[in-house]
């Protein structure tokens, strides 16, 4: 296999490829730390490039599986992550400023278990500054770029990740998510991202951003891609007493179901209110597919989502406020304006606004699921309502503007986050200018296995998610 | 504007480094998102209503269709 053959499989595909000594985990590392240092600065997507421990570490996967020893699920795949993962030893500087030398002492459950599951870790990837951007903005580090168009955004928060994996530089990541930071990249860079259930996956060791709302989840080419990663990170974690105690599934295994007789709803109001014509026809052609399928789409109700999501900026800026006051105090100037007027408007809700916003989630979550849910298995609505906007168009121009497009990134994301519940951002198709378009499946708590079993029977059907951008293929 | 005029809040935050343009733009942000979650609370919320409740509906409400 040449460079480009090996780096276009899937990750299960090169997690099959090495079992079967297609290809060693030294020959896949190599590989990517090449494309790493070729393209890595042309979309600004690594934040530290850690050449010489991936190579080590693929050595010893590729000596194991010569000693026949117990191999893992990711035995010798190379993967990057955000760069809010702790690694004991290692800088991890959450794209800030403020830190930019950090050292950890301990490291992320959720890095361990994939190490566990033999993974090799190539870097830490770009990211906006403590994760508040939906687009990949980074005053202090520069703007990551999308590998369809560097002069288009990449998505974020989680923005080295889409980039890295959508360039085809490593075979997937882990982001997090708190407004839609997982499901922003994957949908403007042509990947499959899933936020899992709150509470699915440990946020130990996470460089937190909002504790109510905060999901760490894969970031891949495919549904089946992210159901391998799932079971690998998900389950409950001593060190995080938020985690879940329920079981986790075999993700990967029951994606064979198909989506003959899914129920699908599609919102009749709200999600579609801002959506552009070319999105709306690629959604249109993405129902059609399912239907295609088997499964069955119905128009359904949902709750006042504006509400919803003043709820969880109210939780958002006071839980974001509350960590970072202290640094708000003493080096203020170290934060980007952008990220500081997200911040500070936490300062200011009463604490009796932010007790309310937490003591109704319960009630409208519940009203959530009654309305919109309660006759159909996933909903079915836009990831991002407009197609992949310009760096240009969210960064310059009246703040008015800027704002506006910016606010419309989470449009159809955030809302999922004060509500807890699962969500899938599948590709499905392009927009006039080649940007991809994607979109959302939501669930249930814990429906994951139900939403990748419908975004696998999507991905048997059509071949967007397979698409690469043409510098992830150079001839 | 004065800081004293974000009543209530309290006095640790005072002593953030905010310019009077600086409050007055929180309390813009702030302001509408303010009063539109008190008016919703008044309405809705119960006594029983607390957070832990919410773990608790994410267990109940699972997926197990």
């Amino acid at each position: 296999m040449n460079e480009n053959e090996m780096m276009s499989l899937e990750l299960a595909e090169a997690a099959e490829a090495l079992a079967r000594g297609e290809v060693t985990s030294v020959e896949l590392t190599q590989a990517a730390i090449a494309r790493a240092r070729h393209l890595g600065p042309k979309l600004n997507c690594f934040a530290l490039l850690d050449a010489a421990d991936a190579l080590r570490e693929a050595e010893k996967a590729d000596g194991e599986r010569k000693d026949r020893k117990a191999a893992g699920p990711l035995h010798g795949v190379p993967l990057a992550h955000k760069d809010l993962f702790y690694r004991a030893g290692k800088i991890v500087a959450c794209g800030s400023k403020i830190r930019k030398d950090f050292v950890p002492e301990t490291t992320a459950t959720v890095l361990e278990r994939l190490s566990a599951a033999g993974a090799v870790n190539v870097g830490a990837l770009h990211m906006a500054e403590f994760a508040f951007s939906p687009t990949g903005f980074n005053e202090h580090y520069g703007h990551a770029r999308n590998p369809w168009n560097p002069e288009h955004v990449p998505g974020g928060s989680s923005s080295g990740s889409g980039a890295a994996v959508a360039a085809r530089i490593v075979f997937g990541s882990l982001g997090t998510d708190t407004g839609g930071s997982l499901r922003h990249p994957a949908a403007m860079c042509g990947l499959t991202g899933l936020k899992p259930t709150l509470t699915r996956v440990s946020r130990a060791g996470v460089m937190p951003l909002s504790h109510s709302l905060d999901c760490v989840g894969p970031l891949a080419r495919s549904a089946r891609d992210c159901a391998r990663l799932l079971e690998v990170i998900a389950g409950a974690d001593r060190a995080d007493p938020t985690s879940s105690a329920r079981p986790v599934p075999h993700y990967e295994a029951l994606l064979a179901g198909g989506a003959r007789g899914l129920r699908i709803g599609v919102p009749r109001s709200y999600y579609y209110e801002a959506v552009s014509a070319e999105i709306k026809k690629a959604l249109d052609e993405s129902l059609e597919a399912l239907r295609g399928l088997g499964a069955r789409v119905a128009p359904v109700d949902v709750p006042d989502m504006n509400f919803i999501n003043s709820l969880a900026h109210v939780l958002m800026s006071v839980e974001a406020a509350t960590i970072h006051r202290k640094w708000l105090e003493r080096q203020r100037e170290d934060y980007a304006d952008q990220v500081r007027a997200r911040i500070e408007p936490g300062l200011f809700y009463p604490a009796t606004r932010y007790c309310e916003a937490l003591a109704m989630r319960a009630t409208l979550t519940k009203e959530y699921i009654d309305t919109a849910l309660q006759d159909v298995d996933v909903l079915h609505i836009p990831a991002i309502p407009v197609p992949v906007p310009t760096i240009e168009e969210t960064t310059r121009g009246h703040p008015t503007d800027v704002g506006r497009v910016i606010g419309l990134m989470g449009h159809c994301t955030r809302g999922i986050n004060y509500l807890g519940l699962p969500s899938v951002s599948v590709p499905a198709g392009f927009d006039t200018k080649g940007l991809p378009v994607a979109f959302q499946l939501v669930g249930r708590p814990f429906a994951e296995a139900k939403l990748l079993r419908a975004a696998h029977a999507y991905q048997q059907v059509t071949d967007w998610h397979r698409r690469s951008p043409a510098l992830a293929s150079p001839s | 504007m004065s800081k004293s005029a974000l009543e209530p809040i309290a006095a640790e935050l005072q002593a953030v480094p905010l310019s009077d343009a600086e409050v007055a733009r929180a309390v813009a942000l702030t302001g509408p998102t303010n009063q539109r979650v008190r008016e919703v609370a008044d309405a809705r919320l119960r006594f029983e209503d607390e957070p832990a409740l919410y773990l608790a509906c994410l267990r109940d409400e699972a997926d197990d269709r």
